[in-house]
């Protein structure tokens, strides 16, 4: 019962999101210029050589499509809950027959991988056309598709925990920029972490962040059961505890309200 | 005085007051006013690291620019940027203003209605902007004073056109309906494109770069002059510069006389 | 002296986007948009003398809102003039905000999360005043529409009424000649509308200040106004004075009429609306019986110890212009 509950809010949110074309659009204009961005840097940076800290040209791209694919497909929800927290009217919604975080992180995914589909359809032929296909492409895809739906999901929570930091702070939104960055630097969103130091890198790849953008990403494009594994280790591992803090902090936010009244 | 220079005496003190007015309101919640501003400087302060690792790994230059060229785009990019939506700040607004009819109340006073529209709010967290690209300035390029006053000029003017190309595509609202999304894009792209070396797009792309998305004409031919100074390069800049404002204003009168006052409703885009 | 307004053959019109719903109907939409054209305003003319108080009336969507644009300077017309003390307001639009004023019942001038103050602060330096010009006349302000004590407090913490007292001194800071009112009243309780329609007349009468209210309120029409034009479809349908509206547009007559002792009346054009004892409340149609016959009816069956005649109330006046101007297209 309590799972076609949670199925229910997933797909509605889904279905929700073919309604809106306009921003559809802008969102896969943006991805293709961006991987053309980096097309263009990146073949100047390649030039002769033929792989760079392990890569080649080809599988840095392709990872690149599929990193910015899990970045572009998330939905911004610490949004609406940071705006429940601030109006109030979360006090309403905590009433309802289900878990607050996780109806928004079912809300949340729901469109997310509504999203995710037409980016990484639209990553396969950009990169195919600027660098041709990426060998392994096929067999790694089912493990692919599963992994980085974990990164996304790893992401979405993080935002539920931010969404609840409203609480506590007048404006999350600095939160929001901090963690992103991280992605975008410890998780090797722009770059594979093995371009790093090797002291760094080390670091990175043990991160959170690293399983929400670079560890799906290499998995796809260097495909190996042991990658895969790790993966998916990580991703349970970090989901879990995240859903401890935020059942934390729900639970001590509950208690805030309760006191003040709302 | 004569009436045009009351006009714009009277314009300088309005912006002066819309900016007192709008860090006053800002300060009120300062807490929030200086995690947003250390955060965005955070927030950008993160991207060195990407060209720190790049240039480590490939050596010293990339399309002819070294480390320091890069981060001579990006001081300029935030410094710029921050500028434009510190005093500029109800910019990104422009296309809900339109469509939700909001502009009445600005063509109801006495003032240029955009520029009215354009200074009547600040984004705080453009502090961050702008203290990061002044500090990134100060830390990565040599100093020197036509170096600072260059740098300055090109602050300014990247804040002008920054502002006018968002501009231009928020004024497709008035006869597309809401363009929001698509004017949001066009900001981010051109921002999107300073931040890398120039010379890495050729090709319709660099056309593309010189017109629609002009960050050539306040980013790399800046960074260039920057370089080695041409008093020929920068007057074309100043006249590539003028044109991009012009056309911003030129497209908010054309949008004017289609303007609805919020009967558009239903219509989206 | 010189019309405070002056409007000829005004037309504007709207090209409304069509849409489907779906997905399929977004993308055609997308490539190929449809346009529907719906004429707002249809070829209005009137004038408007320095200091009248004019009720503008018409139900949504009959071009109120659309002509007070056009008249303001918002709005570009497709055809026809309009001068607003002597300036076209789209070729001296500067000049004309100088000398105008607005209140726009949806769209405030006001900072919605600074106090009024600040705002009234702000409004002097936009319309060119010093800051004791703006301090002297704030004060007066103030003192009229009673807002000191509201004045350091955020707007989003005022009442819908206090904040409409606020709305209507910020648009009377630079002492403008006419005042634009675009639903003043809507959404207010009883007793604060009544103290909204006394500043307006206060306004009226003290500053000499002409005022242009547009209102579904029939109390707000009645109690301030002389003069009503009534637009529906885009056009003028009436255009006359308050009293003459009431009395000659609807043809029929309230009656209420308390007898010594019992009475009924059945007469063609007469309805009992209501009875009670010996009391009756009558509505008489004009065009079919006379008020006197109904009386004669009624004194040949009892005595009448009190009897009032009115003319039917404002709304239903009102909702008769709108349900025939429906019948005319």
């Amino acid at each position: 019962m309590t799972i076609r509950k949670y199925a229910t809010i997933f797909s509605i949110a889904g279905r929700d999101q073919f309604v809106y074309l306009p921003s559809f659009l802008v969102r896969n204009v943006f991805f293709l210029i961006i991987l053309f961005i980096f097309y263009s840097l990146w073949r100047v940076v390649y030039g002769d050589a033929n792989t760079i800290a392990g890569f080649t040209m080809v599988q840095t791209l392709w990872y690149l499509t599929f990193t910015e694919a899990i970045e572009l497909s998330q939905t911004r929800i610490f949004n609406p809950i940071s705006q429940e927290v601030k109006d109030g009217t979360i006090a309403y919604s905590i009433a309802r027959p289900y878990s607050y975080v996780l109806y928004w992180i079912c809300r949340g995914m729901g469109e997310n991988l509504v999203k995710v589909v037409p980016l990484l359809l639209e990553g396969f032929l950009i990169a195919t056309i600027m660098v041709g296909p990426l060998p392994g492409y096929l067999s790694a895809l089912p493990f692919g598709l599963i992994v980085i739906a974990g990164g996304i999901l790893v992401g979405t929570t993080l935002q539920a925990i931010i969404g609840l930091l409203a609480f506590w702070f007048e404006e999350v939104m600095p939160f929001w920029w901090i963690v992103q960055k991280l992605i975008f630097v410890i998780g090797g969103l722009f770059i594979p972490i093995d371009f790093y130091p090797d002291w760094l890198a080390r670091i990175a790849r043990a991160t959170p962040f690293a399983f929400a953008a670079y560890w799906p990403a290499s998995t796809w494009v260097a495909f190996s059961r042991e990658r895969f594994l790790i993966t998916i280790g990580g991703q349970v591992f970090y989901l879990a505890l995240f859903a401890l803090v935020a059942a934390l902090l729900f639970r001590a936010a509950v208690r805030k309200l309760h006191i003040q009244g709302g | 005085m004569s009436e045009p220079t009351r006009q714009r005496t009277n314009l300088l003190r309005l912006a002066l007051h819309y900016f007192r007015f709008n860090l006053s309101a800002g300060m009120a919640y300062s807490t929030s006013f200086l995690i947003q501003v250390f955060g965005m400087a955070l927030n950008n302060g993160a991207f060195i690291i990407f060209w720190l690792v790049l240039f480590d790994r490939i050596g010293a230059e990339i399309a002819g620019y070294g480390f320091t060229d890069v981060m001579f785009l990006w001081a300029l990019a935030a410094s710029g940027f921050g500028l434009s939506v510190v005093v500029f700040g109800n910019t990104h607004q422009l296309s809900r203003i339109i469509y939700t009819g909001e502009l009445d109340v600005y063509l109801l006073q006495p003032r240029p209605v955009l520029l009215n529209v354009l200074l009547s709010r600040t984004v705080v967290s453009g502090w961050g902007d702008l203290l990061y690209g002044l500090s990134l300035f100060v830390i990565t390029q040599p100093m020197s004073l036509t170096g600072w006053l260059l740098f300055l000029l090109f602050t300014i003017l990247m804040a002008l056109v920054v502002t006018a190309v968002r501009v231009f595509y928020h004024c497709l609202t008035f006869f597309l309906g809401n363009a929001e999304g698509f004017a949001q894009l066009a900001g981010e792209l051109v921002i999107s494109f300073m931040l890398y070396p120039g010379s890495i797009f050729r090709g319709p792309a660099a056309w593309l770069l010189h017109s629609l998305i002009p960050a050539a004409f306040v980013a790399y031919i800046p960074a260039r002059i920057f370089a080695s100074f041409d008093p020929g390069t920068l007057l074309i800049v100043l006249a590539a510069d003028a044109v991009i404002v012009a056309a911003a204003f030129l497209m908010f009168r054309l949008g004017l006389r289609r303007y609805e006052s919020g009967n558009l409703i239903g219509s989206r885009m | 002296m010189e019309p405070a307004i002056q409007v000829q053959g005004l037309r504007k019109e709207f090209r409304l986007r069509t849409k489907q719903p779906g997905l399929k109907a977004s993308i055609r939409g997308l490539l190929r948009p449809e346009y529907r054209t719906v004429e707002a305003v249809r070829s209005i003319s009137f004038q408007i003398e320095p200091g009248e108080v004019l009720a503008f009336i018409g139900p949504n969507g009959a071009g109120k809102s659309t002509t007070i644009k056009l008249i303001t300077g918002i709005l570009y017309p497709d055809a026809g003039t309009i001068r607003v003390l002597g300036l076209d307001p789209h070729r001296s639009r500067k000049a004309l905000a100088y000398r105008i004023g607005t209140v726009f019942g949806q769209k405030s001038q006001l900072w919605f999360h600074l106090p009024p103050a600040d705002s009234f602060q702000l409004l002097g330096s936009i319309y060119d005043m010093s800051r004791k010009q703006t301090q002297t006349r704030v004060g007066f302000l103030s003192e009229v529409f009673e807002i000191g004590d509201l004045m350091d407090q955020p707007v989003r913490k005022l009442s819908l009424g206090q904040r409409i007292r606020c709305e209507m001194a910020a648009s009377l800071i630079h002492s403008p000649q006419i005042l634009f009112l675009d639903e003043p009243s809507i959404g207010l309780d009883v007793v604060v509308k009544q103290r909204i329609r006394d500043l307006i007349g206060r306004i009226n009468r003290e500053e000499g200040v002409t005022i242009f209210l547009t209102s579904h309120d029939a109390g707000d029409i009645e109690k301030i106004c002389r003069r009503a034009m009534v637009i529906n479809h885009g056009s003028i349908v009436w255009d006359g004075s308050v009293k003459e509206l009431k009395y000659s547009l609807l043809n029929r007559r309230i009656v209420d009429v308390k007898m010594d002792g019992p009475a009924t009346i059945e007469m063609p054009g007469v309805t009992v609306v209501k009875r009670k004892e010996y009391a009756l409340k009558l509505d008489v149609d004009l065009s079919i019986a006379t008020t006197e016959s109904v009386i004669t009816a009624l004194m040949r069956q009892s005595a009448i110890q009190d009897i009032t005649i009115s003319s039917a109330p404002m709304e239903e006046v009102i909702s008769h212009i709108y349900a025939r101007g429906k019948g005319d297209t």
